[in-house]
């Protein structure tokens, strides 16, 4: 075999080794990278920022473990924004893993900050029925919620009087993954209601997003690591997000690398071929 | 070193072991992970489902919500040759109700909006371009009217359009798995062994 045709052929585990030892060296020994904030991240926080303190802030966990990586930093830096702007954190979830780790990442973060649950954030569930439950929710909060995740009755939370439906949201963040997520929300309650949604989503996810920015239904996304990481640049700390920036630009350095070395070889054995 | 965090980097790492090839590690971990969401999703559903929408209200004298309770109870019969068509009867109401919901949604948000979106004025690249690539890509995808030069031309144009979009996607998707590992990595570097401050 010539080495242009090795270039074509090489062993799916060296790929494997290779990426873990390019991803692990920029987190061991970090490297700081110049990081630039997208205008879709940029209106995610406008959008926040432009709320009046005392605002309910609805944040739906609309994903699962596995993208925790990506899922885990966004949410710790909107939530750290929106506790730090004293807005009512309103959490709900329409996946069930999300909502608990969720959970986990706010009562930290509150602990942090000095704020308390049932005053200034509350966690009503997961609930499962994706379209059924916004549905629900956009049309009588208090039947489809008579209690929060701790089973304490919402007329006892000081943070949920006045809270009858989703009309009473001022603005939606939905963190997600997949479907039901982003696109139900929108679909949902930002157009049957009118309340303004933002979103914070996997990179897998971004692209579907893009005719729902270009048409205004999502006023702004957070999209992926990256996106974290420019969000937690916007609040003001750096993160997980921002520790695996660097390992991130490592990591498409080296995709791209074997792209074009196996087009190399595609094209020099291809030449060899014709002649 | 947490005991907890060492039993999720073993896991992790037995996850990892599909790398080299499928094996029984790899099969008990997956099996674990499975049974484990299962386990949460119900316990969740029923605390926060279950109880306080169906049962709770049910007690207090809501007696029409016999009608779910039955309906839900009836898909259970699925487990049964003899009366499995019997779950029929809740799956016609959840896909007709889902059905119902979900049009309305798209009608109004996937549609009317995103058509009216697309009705803007031409006065900057990015309308134009948005414009052209909406009609081309639309075009590619007609295809009950006769192919003329013009049709062939948007059509080919719509495809460009299209693959551009693909390598978007593609671009995200490598983005999203590297991240997934890095996430991994940090756990382990980090919360496991230490190595990470």
């Amino acid at each position: 075999m010539s080495f242009f045709e090795r270039l074509q052929s090489i062993p799916r585990i060296t790929i494997y080794v290779l990426v873990i030892i390019v991803l692990s060296i920029p987190l061991i020994f970090p490297i700081s990278l110049p990081l630039q904030v997208a205008p879709m991240t940029q209106a995610v926080y406008d959008a926040i920022e432009a709320l009046e303190p005392g605002s309910i802030f609805m944040l739906s966990t609309d994903w699962e473990a596995s993208t925790e990586a990506e899922s885990g930093p966004q949410t710790e830096a909107i939530v750290r924004h929106v506790l730090g702007r004293d807005l009512k954190l309103i959490i709900v979830g329409l996946w069930p893993q999300g909502n608990s780790a969720t959970q986990q990442i706010v009562e930290r973060i509150a602990s942090e900050m000095g704020k308390t649950y049932g005053v200034d954030w509350v966690n009503l569930g997961y609930k499962p029925g994706g379209e059924v439950v916004l549905a629900s929710l956009a049309a009588n909060l208090r039947e489809l919620y008579s209690s929060d995740v701790k089973g304490t009755p919402l007329d006892q939370l000081e943070i949920c009087r006045g809270l009858t439906s989703a009309k009473d949201v001022d603005l939606v963040c939905s963190v997600s993954w997949g479907d039901p997520g982003h696109i139900t929300w929108v679909k949902m309650v930002q157009t049957q209601v009118g309340v303004p949604v933002v979103a914070a989503v996997t990179a897998v996810s971004l692209p579907e997003c893009a005719p729902y920015l270009q048409s205004g239904q999502l006023l702004g996304v957070v999209g992926g690591l990256g996106g974290a990481a420019q969000y937690e640049k916007l609040v003001g700390y750096a993160g997980k997000a921002t520790a695996g920036m660097g390992a991130q630009s490592f990591g498409h350095i080296l995709v791209l690398t074997l792209v074009v070395l196996g087009n190399i070889g595609y094209l020099a054995t291809r030449k060899s071929k014709e002649g | 070193m947490k005991f907890g965090i060492t039993v999720a980097a073993l896991l992790n790492l037995g996850l990892w072991s599909f790398l080299i090839g499928d094996n029984r590690v790899f099969r008990l971990v997956q099996s674990l992970y499975v049974g484990a969401a299962v386990a949460h999703t119900f316990v969740l559903a029923y605390r926060n489902t279950l109880i306080p929408n169906l049962w709770q209200p049910f007690t207090e004298g809501k007696y029409v919500l016999i009608v779910p309770m039955v309906l839900g109870l009836a898909l259970f019969t699925r487990v049964t040759k003899k009366y499995s068509h019997i779950s029929k009867i809740p799956m016609t109401f959840i896909v007709g109700v889902g059905a119902a919901l979900a049009i309305r949604g798209a009608l109004l948000s996937d549609l009317a909006t995103q058509v009216a979106s697309v009705m803007v004025a031409l006065n900057t690249v990015d309308n134009i371009v948005m414009l052209i690539g909406t009609l081309c890509t639309l075009v590619y995808f007609t295809f009950t009217i006769k192919p003329t030069p013009v049709t062939r031309t948007m059509s080919y144009i719509g495809r460009y359009f299209m693959m551009a979009a693909f390598g978007a996607a593609f671009g995200n998707t490598v983005m999203a798995r590297m991240s997934l590992l890095i996430g991994r990595l940090q756990f382990l570097w980090g919360d496991w062994l230490g190595i990470i401050k």
